[in-house]
C-alpha cells in the first residue's frame, strides 16, 4: 500500500498536537512525540513535488521546527541546511527557516539547564518596555502584549511596532 | 449586519479536518476559561469581516475551578481560546474550514480551504494568523489587526493568509484577508 505526502502529515499533525497536549506535563515524552512527528514530516516532505514551492515551504519549515521541538538541534539544522539549498524555495520558508538556524546557535550556546527560557525586552510602545522570560521571541511578544492591555495605559498610548531582543545573550560558544 | 447568528466553537474537529478531537477539546475549554473571565454565557460577540459585520451569539459551557487552574497561564489560555474562536469565526463568515496544521518556530499554524473543496496540496491554502487579548479595550484589538498584517506583509509570513484577533474583554472579533505578493 502507498502512503502519499498527505497522509504522512497527518501522521505528524496528530504525534505533535499530542506532543504540545503533554508538553508543560511531561517533557520526555512530548520530545519523544516531537521526533516522530518531525519524521514523519520529513518522509511527508520526500513525497512532495519540487512543483509544489509552497508546500514544500510549509511542510519544510515544519519538519525543521518540530525537530527543534523535540530537542534535536543537530537534526534541525540539517533538515533547515537541506532545503536553505534549494533554489525554489519562498521567501517566507527561508527567513522562517534562517530563524530556525538561530534558534539552534542561540540553543547550542546555552547550558541544558537554561535551553527552553531566554529573557527578552519587547518595546510595546513608543514608551513602554517590558522584560519578560520565554522559550521563543513570539511567545516574548505575546505575554508583553498581555501585560500591555491589560495595564492602565493601554487606553492612553498608541501600539505603535513591537520590537524584540534577547535582553541576556548567552555566552558566546566555544570551539 | 446580520444579528445573533451563533458562533460554533465546539466540536469543532467535526467539522475542520485540520483539527484531531484532542486539539479542538483543548481549543474550546480554553475558550472557555476565556470568556468565563468576562461574560456569561450566552454572549454576543460582534465580528467585523472585512466589510461585513455581524453580531454572532456565543454559547459556552461555563468552566469549573479545575480547568481554570490548568490554565492559569495567560498566554497558553488565551492563545489556544482565540484559536477556537477564529477558526468558527473562519467558517462562520468565510465559509472556510481548517484543512492542515503546520509547525512553526513558536507555535503551529493552520491552513484554510473553502469548506468542500478538496486539494491535494497547500499552494492555494490561506494561512490563519491567528491572535488573541484577555482584556483590553476594541482600540487594541485593532492595533494587533494592524501588527499581524504588516507582519504578514513584510513577506516573511506564508500568502494569502487571513489575520483572525479575538478581544475576549470586549467581545469583538476581526477577521482580514491579507492579500500580496511574494
Amino acid at each position: 500500500m502507498s502512503t502519499d505526502w498527505s497522509d504522512l502529515h497527518r501522521q505528524s499533525e496528530r504525534l505533535a498536537a499530542d506532543a504540545q497536549a503533554c508538553a508543560g506535563k511531561r517533557a520526555d515524552e512530548a520530545a519523544e512525540l516531537y521526533r516522530r512527528a518531525a519524521e514523519a514530516e520529513e518522509a511527508a516532505l520526500e513525497g512532495i513535488g519540487a512543483e509544489k514551492v509552497r508546500t514544500r515551504g510549509i511542510i519544510g519549515v515544519s519538519a525543521a521546527a518540530l525537530r527543534l521541538k523535540s530537542g534535536d538541534l543537530d537534526g534541525a539544522e540539517k533538515v533547515a541546511r537541506r532545503l536553505l539549498d534549494e533554489s525554489a524555495l519562498p521567501a517566507f520558508a527561508t527567513a522562517e527557516l534562517k530563524e530556525i538556524l538561530q534558534d539552534v546557535q542561540g540553543l547550542r550556546s546555552q547550558p541544558a539547564s537554561r535551553r527552553g527560557a531566554k529573557i527578552f525586552e519587547v518595546l510595546v510602545t513608543s514608551k513602554q518596555r517590558y522584560q519578560v522570560a520565554a522559550a521563543t521571541r513570539g511567545a516574548a511578544e505575546e505575554l508583553a502584549m498581555q501585560q500591555w492591555a491589560r495595564g492602565a495605559h493601554a487606553e492612553e498610548s498608541e501600539l505603535v511596532a513591537v520590537t524584540t531582543v534577547e535582553a541576556e545573550r548567552p555566552p558566546r560558544q566555544r570551539n | 449586519m446580520n444579528s445573533h447568528v451563533g458562533l460554533r466553537i465546539d466540536g469543532l474537529d467535526e467539522r475542520h479536518p485540520g483539527l484531531t478531537a484532542a486539539v479542538a477539546a483543548t481549543y474550546y475549554e480554553a475558550a472557555c476559561v476565556c470568556l468565563d473571565r468576562h461574560h456569561r454565557p450566552p454572549t454576543s460577540f460582534r465580528l467585523e469581516s472585512d466589510e461585513d459585520v455581524s453580531d454572532l451569539l456565543v454559547e459556552w459551557a461555563v468552566s469549573d475551578e479545575r480547568s481554570r487552574m490548568a490554565w492559569a497561564n495567560d498566554v497558553d489560555r488565551t492563545e489556544c481560546g482565540a484559536s477556537a474562536v477564529a477558526i468558527a469565526a473562519a467558517e462562520t463568515a468565510l465559509g472556510m474550514v481548517a484543512v492542515r496544521r503546520a509547525e512553526t518556530r513558536s507555535g503551529a499554524d493552520y491552513y484554510l480551504m473553502p469548506a468542500g473543496q478538496e486539494a491535494d496540496d497547500l499552494e492555494t491554502a490561506f494561512r490563519l494568523e491567528i491572535s488573541g487579548i484577555d482584556s483590553g479595550p476594541v482600540r487594541a484589538v485593532y492595533q494587533r489587526v494592524r501588527q499581524k498584517v504588516e507582519q504578514v506583509l513584510r513577506g516573511t509570513s506564508n500568502l494569502p493568509a487571513v489575520v483572525g484577533v479575538t478581544g475576549f474583554g470586549c467581545a469583538r472579533i476581526v477577521l482580514q484577508a491579507v492579500e500580496a505578493l511574494e
